[in-house]
């Protein structure tokens, strides 16, 4: 066996070790998610029981009520034939100021599809006395749409009546938002994964809620989700994302999101206008690849310097015209 | 519908199946036998990572995913100009010692010799900077240090400059594997 066999099978063990040791801690957690969701359990009597024996065993207000919330928060949010809508504000603090804005989704998973309905205000620019004005030469601001169904992403821009269709994408096709991946689709997966502490209840105006958290370190920093489920109606009503730094310091950064609207509704035909984005008669469709060639690329690059350097220039004549 | 759980991915096979042809895809694609080697080792860390993800159910599922994982490694990298080694540290894992006789193996079943003259003529495409940046690590095989005292650049704008022409004459270094594993 000469260096190259040597080196390659070595690195080959450690990483099947490793993918054993995860898959093991990966079988555990699902161990636990079973064993919590006796009503939904398809592993049968046995799993039923060890979850109503921990549950009765540790009692009311102990570990096992804990673990029993999370197991209903779970089947609340299950997936399977539902469309879910959800109006949410989603804001983002710098700097002490939080800058709050609406957005609405639905979505459904099988198979993946969501719409995703935002409004883009109209950029800012700064006269360089401290103070900002509105751009009111600027092209891009008002409704936005995302969506994504059967491999096809769609973007739509109302301002414009332009929607852009990219078709072939398979991988991934998440809904994204500025707090992350699409909030509800993520409180599932942590559910799912056994990601989420129960930390207990708090106390907000439409009612108690229990805080659930994911923490997540890595290397000097750990990225922690927070999670707020109203306690009755089993419904995310709020939850934050924040970045904390080793040795006290305070979070660098941190979104959160509040759920204004949460609702479900059946994935039947008549529902499904809701995950269409809505354009109209004139509305103008530009097909785009998946993967743009080298030249498409370039060219939308220059096309994006070019935007920028009109923004700039625009920027500079209302400064000239204040 | 019930939850059921995923099956595992089946890393040993992964594995055994694009050990070679995924370290030969970097190495051409690079042109540098111990970057490809990062690459490599990351993006098979990666695909353990994020094995919970992996929804397919054949080898040519598998085979797409992971070069899928493989072309965002080289993105970035060309982006960079230099591996990630985001998931083999978060999994713990350490890559076996890198000798003269491993890289020399690579770099000959990757047909290195072939791929440096062909993208010395390519070259002449590029820019000036660029294009001396490619020469030197390329075809002249120095190290990033010595590229970076010559431009009087930093280290890592060296890095940056070959990466970035690199991504330029990618079109020059399509290996058969990449055929195979799209087809």
């Amino acid at each position: 066996m000469n260096d190259y066999e040597r080196n390659l099978d070595e690195f080959g063990r450690r990483l099947v070790q490793v993918a054993e040791r995860e898959e093991g801690q990966r079988a555990a957690s699902w161990w636990r998610v079973l064993s919590r969701w006796p009503g939904a359990l398809s592993a049968g009597a046995l799993a039923a029981a060890v979850a109503v024996a921990l549950v009765l065993t540790l009692g009311p207000g102990g570990e096992g009520q804990r673990l029993n919330f999370l197991a209903q928060a779970q089947a609340a949010l299950r997936p399977d034939g539902k469309i879910f809508h959800l109006k949410l504000s989603i804001g983002e603090i710098h700097g002490g100021r939080r800058v709050m804005q609406p957005y609405e989704i639905w979505s459904a998973t099988d198979p993946p599809r969501w719409r995703v309905v935002h409004h883009e205000s109209r950029p800012r620019c700064h006269n360089g006395k401290g103070r900002s004005f509105i751009n009111t030469y600027a092209r891009d601001y008002g409704r936005v749409e995302n969506a994504y169904a059967a491999e096809t992403m769609r973007y739509y821009r109302a301002v414009r009546d332009v929607m852009y269709v990219v078709r072939g994408i398979t991988d991934d096709p998440h809904l994204f938002t500025p707090l992350g991946l699409d909030p509800l689709g993520d409180l599932r997966q942590r559910l799912a994964d056994g990601e989420l502490r129960d930390a207990g209840t708090i106390m907000r105006p439409s009612g108690p809620a229990r805080k659930l958290v994911s923490r997540e370190r890595s290397g000097p920093m750990t990225r922690v989700w927070t999670y707020l489920i109203d306690e009755e109606r089993l419904q995310p009503v709020g939850g934050s994302f924040a970045i904390e730094f080793a040795g006290g310091n305070p979070p660098r950064s941190i979104s959160r999101f509040q759920v204004e609207q949460y609702e479900t509704l059946p994935d039947v035909a008549e529902n499904h206008h809701l995950l269409d984005i809505k354009t109209t008669p004139t509305t103008r469709r530009i097909n785009r690849p998946a993967e743009p060639s080298p030249a498409q690329r370039r060219r939308w690059l220059q096309s994006l310097e070019r935007g920028v350097r009109r923004a700039y220039l625009q920027c500079k004549k209302l400064r000239a015209e204040q | 519908m019930q939850r059921t759980r995923p099956e595992p991915l089946d890393v040993a096979s992964l594995f055994a199946c694009h050990r070679d042809g995924l370290l030969i895809w970097f190495t051409r694609r690079t042109a540098d036998a111990e970057i490809a080697l990062d690459l490599w080792a990351e993006t098979f860390a990666c695909a353990v990572a994020g094995s919970r993800k992996f929804r397919g159910t054949t080898t040519e599922h598998e085979a797409a995913w992971l070069y899928g994982i493989a072309r965002n490694q080289l993105a970035l990298y060309y982006r960079r100009g230099q591996a990630e080694q985001r998931a083999l540290k978060r999994l713990g894992i350490d890559q076996p010692a890198v000798t003269d006789e491993l890289l020399a193996e690579i770099e000959q079943r990757a047909d290195l010799e072939e791929l440096r003259a062909a993208l010395s003529t390519a070259t002449a495409d590029l820019s000036g900077a660029v294009a001396q940046a490619v020469d030197l690590r390329v075809v002249q095989e120095l190290p990033y240090a010595e590229i970076a005292t010559r431009l009087q650049i930093n280290e890592q704008a060296a890095r940056a400059r070959v990466s970035r022409g690199l991504a330029l004459l990618a079109d020059a270094m399509t290996p058969d594997t990449v055929q195979e594993v799209e087809a």
